[in-house]
This record gives C-alpha cells, sequence and structure tokens, in this order.
C-alpha cells in the first residue's frame, strides 16, 4: 500500500493482485474479464507487456486455466487485430500440452478460431511451426490436442505445405500411444472435407488401412466414421477398390464394440458405399446385416435392429423377404428385451415397403406377437408406430387382425394384464380413429367399468377422461356420458359409486353446458341413495364440480358444441356465464348439500360441511 | 422431550450451516466488490492517460 497511487492503478497489477486471491472463483472472474486488462492497456502494451506476463507466471488451477484458455480465443481485437494474432500462440501452445483434457480443448478450440482470422501467410508463418512442435513433442497430450487442429491449418496454406502437413498428420497416426492414434481418428474426418479425391486415395487410404488394422478396439471403431467420410468423397468404384476388403473385415471384427459401431451406422455406410449398386449392397451388405441381426452381442443387436427399415428401402423387397425377414422373425422372439422394444419401433417401417400383401401375410403375424409382448415397452412402441401400418393396408384389415388381439387382452383372468392395454387405449384410439373406436372398442371401454378389481375401475375412470381429449366434447356427450349414466342406477352401489367418480372425472375435460345439463342433474339422484358411502361421494363431487364451474366461466372456454353465450368473447358475456354458474351453485348445489349435512351418518355429514365450507 | 430436542438441534445446526453460508457469499460477493472498484480506477485513469495524450496531439 506503500507504492505510488498511478502504480496501484496500472493495469497488470491490478491483475496480479487479484490473481493472489485464495478463493478460485475470484481469480476465475478476475480472467473472466481479462478483456478490461486489456482494454486498459491497449494494444501495443497487451502485446508487449500482458501476454508475455500470462506466458510465463501462470501456475494456477485447471479451472482457471480453461477460462484463460477460452478468452484467449476472442483475444484478436484486443492484441490490435489479426496481423498481430500470432502473439496469442506462444501461450495457448503450452496450454495445448497440460495434464488437463478440459483445457487441452479450450485451447485447441481458440487456436482453431485464431487460425480462422489469420490470413493465408500468417498461418504459413506462425501455425505450421507450432503444429510441427506439437506433432513431434515428448509428451502425448500435445500431440493428441494438436490432431484438432489439422483441419483448419490445412484449408488455409500453400499446396506445397498441404503434402507437409499429410506427412506430419502421418507421424500422429502411426504413434505409438494408442491415445494419439484415436485423436487422429476422430479428427481424420475432419480433415478429408478438404483433401481432394486423388489425394485422399494416395495418402489418407492408407492411413484409414493401418488405422483399421489397429490392435486396438477402441481405435478401429472409430474409423467407421472415417471410412463414411472417405467413401462419400470417393464415389462407388474408387470404394470398391481401395476399401471394399477392409470394410468387410470391420462386419465381423472380434471386437463387439466395433460390431456396434458399424450396426449404429450400418444405413450410411451402406449409402456411402453401394449407393446404388445392387450388387455390392447384395454380396456384401446382406450377408451382412444378416450375420448383426445373429450377433451374440445383445447392444449390437438392438442397434442394427433400428437400422432394418433404412437399409430395407435400398434393397429390392425379395431380397427383405428371403434374406431380411427370416432373421427379423427369430428377432421377435429376442431373448432381450431391448431388442424385442428397438425392433417393435422400427418393424412397421417395413410396411410401406413390402405393400399391403406382404405385410399382411408376414408381417400382422410379428405384430401380433409383440403385442403379447411381456415387456410393456415393446407393446407400447408397437402402438405406437400403427399409423403407418394403418395407411398401407388399411383400417379394416388392421381391426380384423388387431382387434381379437385387443380384446383378449382386454379380457384377460390377469387384471395387471388388463390394466395393462387400458393404458394404450387412448393411443390406440387415436391411431384407429373414431369411427372404429366406435363400433369396435366403446362396449370394451364401457365394460371395464363394471370390472371385478377397484383398479381397473379407476384406470376406466381416467381412461374415458383421455378418451374424451382424443375425441373431443361432442363425442363424449353422445356415447360416454349416457353409458356412465345409466350405469349409476346399477342395484350394486360399488358400480353406482365407479359412476360418481367417472362424472367426477369428465367434468374438467367437457364443457359447462355438459356439467349443466348431464352430469349435475346425475349427481343430484344420487343424494338420496340408500348407501351412504355414495351420498358423501356426491358430496365431494360437488365440491370439484363447482369449482370447474367458476373456472370454465371464468376462463371463457369455447367448444365447438358451446352455446352462442360463450361464442362472444367480450366481458359482458362472461360476467353473464359467471353470474350463471354462481346461480347454479346457490340453487341447485348447496340446497343439495344442505341436504346432506342433516344426514344420519357422520362421514356424510363430514364430507357435505367440508363442501359447503369450499363454496364458501 | 427427546425427539423434540433432537429434532430442535437438528434446526439449529442447519440454520447454522446456513448463516456460515450466506456469510461466507457475502465475504465473497465483498471482495469481488472491491476488485471491480479497482478495475473501475483503472479504467478511468487510463481513460484519463487517452484524453491527455489526445489533447496534447491536438
Amino acid at each position: 500500500m506503500s507504492s505510488v497511487p498511478s502504480d496501484e492503478l496500472y493495469p497488470i497489477a491490478v491483475l496480479i493482485d487479484e490473481l493472489k486471491h485464495d478463493d478460485v472463483s475470484l481469480r476465475m472472474a478476475a480472467i473472466e474479464r481479462l478483456s478490461t486488462i486489456a482494454l486498459a492497456l491497449g494494444p501495443e502494451r497487451t502485446r508487449s507487456e500482458l501476454i508475455p506476463f500470462l506466458e510465463e507466471s501462470l501456475d494456477d488451477e485447471d479451472e482457471v486455466l480453461t477460462v484463460l484458455a477460452e478468452q484467449l480465443g476472442s483475444f484478436v481485437p484486443f492484441v490490435g487485430g489479426n496481423q498481430y494474432a500470432h502473439v496469442l500462440l506462444p501461450p495457448l501452445e503450452s496450454f495445448a500440452g497440460v495434464e488437463e483434457p478440459l483445457v487441452r480443448d479450450k485451447a485447441v478450440e481458440s487456436l482453431n478460431n485464431i487460425a480462422n482470422e489469420m490470413t493465408a501467410s500468417q498461418v504459413e508463418e506462425y501455425f505450421l511451426p507450432l503444429a510441427k512442435n506439437l506433432t513431434t513433442a515428448d509428451w502425448f497430450t500435445s500431440k493428441v490436442s494438436v490432431t484438432g487442429l489439422y483441419a483448419s491449418v490445412y484449408q488455409k496454406v500453400s499446396s506445397q505445405s498441404k503434402a507437409g502437413l499429410r506427412q506430419l498428420f502421418g507421424q500422429l497416426v502411426y504413434d505409438d500411444a494408442p491415445m494419439v492414434r484415436r485423436a487422429a481418428a476422430t479428427h481424420l474426418t475432419g480433415l478429408i472435407s478438404h483433401i481432394d479425391a486423388e489425394t485422399v486415395v494416395t495418402d489418407i487410404v492408407p492411413f484409414f488401412l493401418y488405422l483399421a488394422q489397429d490392435d486396438q478396439d477402441s481405435v478401429r471403431l472409430l474409423t467407421i466414421d472415417v471410412l463414411i467420410a472417405v467413401s462419400r468423397l470417393l464415389g462407388p468404384e474408387l470404394v470398391r477398390e481401395h476399401l471394399l476388403e477392409q470394410l468387410k473385415k470391420l462386419f465381423v471384427d472380434k471386437s463387439w464394440r466395433v460390431r456396434y459401431m458399424v450396426a449404429d451406422r450400418f444405413e450410411q455406410l451402406a449409402v456411402a458405399v453401394a449407393a446404388g449398386d445392387e450388387s455390392v449392397l447384395k454380396t456384401h451388405f446382406v450377408p451382412a446385416i444378416v450375420r448383426l441381426l445373429k450377433d451374440s452381442e445383445a447392444e449390437v443387436r438392438t442397434v442394427i435392429a433400428k437400422q432394418i427399415p433404412g437399409f430395407c428401402q435400398l434393397v429390392g423387397r425379395e431380397t427383405v423377404l428371403e434374406e431380411i425377414l427370416p432373421c427379423i422373425e427369430e428377432l421377435v422372439n429376442d431373448s432381450s428385451q431391448h431388442v424385442r422394444a428397438a425392433l417393435a419401433t422400427k418393424i412397421s417401417g417395413l410396411a410401406p415397403i413390402l405393400g399391403k400383401d406382404l405385410t399382411i401375410k408376414y408381417l400382422l403375424p410379428m405384430f401380433l406377437q409383440m403385442l403379447k409382448d411381456e415387456f410393456p415397452e415393446v407393446r407400447l412402441n408397437i402402438i405406437c408406430k400403427l399409423e403407418l401400418v394403418n395407411n398401407v393396408i388399411g383400417i379394416d384389415l388392421l381391426s380384423q387382425s388387431l382387434l381379437p388381439a385387443i380384446t383378449q387382452l382386454a379380457q384377460d383372468k390377469q387384471w395387471r394384464v388388463r390394466l395393462a392395454i387400458i393404458e394404450y387405449i387412448p393411443l390406440l384410439a387415436s391411431q384407429l380413429g373414431m369411427e372404429f373406436f366406435d363400433t369396435q372398442l366403446r362396449d370394451l371401454c364401457m365394460a371395464w367399468l363394471h370390472d371385478n378389481v377397484y383398479s381397473i375401475r379407476d384406470a376406466a375412470t381416467e381412461n374415458l377422461k383421455n378418451l374424451t381429449k382424443v375425441f373431443g366434447v361432442a363425442w363424449a356427450k353422445t356415447t360416454i356420458i349416457p353409458k356412465v349414466i345409466e350405469a349409476g342406477s346399477n342395484p350394486n352401489y360399488l358400480y353406482r359409486m365407479t359412476s360418481c367418480v367417472a362424472a367426477t372425472t369428465l367434468a374438467p375435460v367437457v364443457t359447462i353446458d355438459v356439467i349443466k345439463d348431464d352430469l349435475l342433474p346425475f349427481l343430484n339422484n344420487l343424494v338420496a341413495d340408500p348407501i351412504p358411502n355414495i351420498r358423501f361421494s356426491v358430496a365431494r363431487s360437488y365440491e370439484t364440480v363447482q369449482k370447474l364451474l367458476l373456472e370454465k366461466a371464468a376462463e371463457g372456454e369455447i367448444d365447438s358444441d358451446a352455446m352462442d353465450a360463450s361464442t362472444d368473447e367480450d366481458a359482458k358475456a362472461r360476467e353473464l356465464r359467471i353470474a350463471e354458474a354462481n346461480e347454479i351453485i346457490r340453487d341447485v348445489i348447496v340446497p343439495n348439500l344442505e341436504k346432506l349435512k342433516e344426514d344420519e351418518d357422520v362421514d356424510v355429514r363430514f364430507f357435505a360441511n367440508k363442501s359447503l365450507q369450499a363454496i364458501g | 422431550n427427546e425427539r423434540d430436542r433432537i429434532q430442535w438441534e437438528i434446526e439449529k445446526a442447519e440454520m447454522k450451516a446456513r448463516i456460515a453460508r450466506l456469510e461466507g457469499e457475502k465475504r465473497g460477493n465483498e471482495r469481488l466488490i472491491e476488485s471491480f472498484v479497482r478495475r473501475i480506477n483503472m479504467l478511468e485513469k487510463s481513460l484519463a492517460e487517452e484524453r491527455a495524450k489526445l489533447g496534447n496531439a491536438m
């Protein structure tokens, strides 16, 4: 504190002070605002003083270094524009060699940014030596980092330097450390897009062949993306000449991780390597997919199952029938549930390829079997994608075969099975349409309201609510609500109770008019029910219903079949509706609740009082 | 009784931890403000220098 104030405020002194904090977050904040320091110094002194200071004296936590590496990437304007951009390279070069991957990644990102802002001659002068230094460094971290730089440097330099760069990159490909080879394989794809086809054949293909035979499977699996990138560039003939042999080896690699990669990219590979060439597809890719579909590793089968429709689109229909379909039939009974679930999402995609007759003949049996699968996700996936099949074979044929399966499940002896199918009914209904549902499935849904098991009845009432969301209020008013009300006169009080609960559950999704005209009178009838359980559940329902009446009136919810009163949207109409709702509550609900309040049963009195309190 | 006492003690410990955390945050913010003030002073000074330079040139 003894020094002259002008020294105290000297920007680098300020920075040094800030970097002396013990608190890492404060040091990070200081570095994050490093641009302020540079701005205060001006470009000239930033170059001559700040950058050397950072280069020499900064030895800090990895978090701080990460932030610094990131900052330096956007520092070009602060050192005086791109003709001075090279002064930023030395600190970043040392960051590219540190041990912590996060710092290195940021440094590489920043170096790429700077390279993009440099002119071609600058890149030649400053970046090439840097790339060389890092490539020939002792420690593998620098080599790993530098692989990410080649693509941006390569596209800027002269053709002479390009040849040199390719050679340098070769050193990385043939490096002893698998970490370096992995990084080289990863970044080879980016580099390829800047190279012309001829040079790729002479220079890059050998790299690929070398890496694809690596004894580490983690290196081999990275070459598949390289293969796709190379194939896109070369065109089918050259690919067949140079790469096909290696590809065939990758198809049957002994490491499942490599086969997984192959399976995951199978469609892309087929497009890139054999685009439009039937013979290559048939002789090489079809046997490969058949083998992968029968792979010993479940993960491989899962990913290849997802590629089925895409690949089948490429090969002809006959091939699919003869070669692939038998394997799919086996997968339907696969021992792994994940494989079956993956297949279930994609198998419907085959319907448009096979056409109507073949779909009925081959695919439908598989569908029906998967619908009965014990794993719920398989069933769900099949039902989700039903629309694709529906478009091909038509609703009539689909329903003929699907309906028996659904009804069978709906009437299964095990209540958990019944419950499982109920959950899919709304989805199924939206896929199959209202007409189909009304003729085939509606009675089923109603029958569930009379199930012996409470959980089924409960799920069935929720189901009705969801169906109303799918098909609309008008549909509910004409088809569901009369049935529900009818069930309210069942001699067994449990079923009357279900009706009461169903009416309450439906209330939120229908309009005021439906509540007023249909549901409310129904509830009023139950007030005089001989069983107290019904009476108090009515008392509870009133509370929900009155709340909904007020809410809906306030929202001014419009529906297609609503009266004129709710179609004009001005405040006056709203007032009117609220007044009307209050009137209903006052004239209908409150008197009934008052009656229930005097009930002989203590529970009925309790719930009636509670509802009255809620009305206020 | 025993249970109430334990619960009370747990609550007390939680409150103490909360106080400690808030105090730490406050200290951190104070230091941050301090360093920001220094930076403002620094910028003010360099702006003044630039102005002076500009004035001399004119």
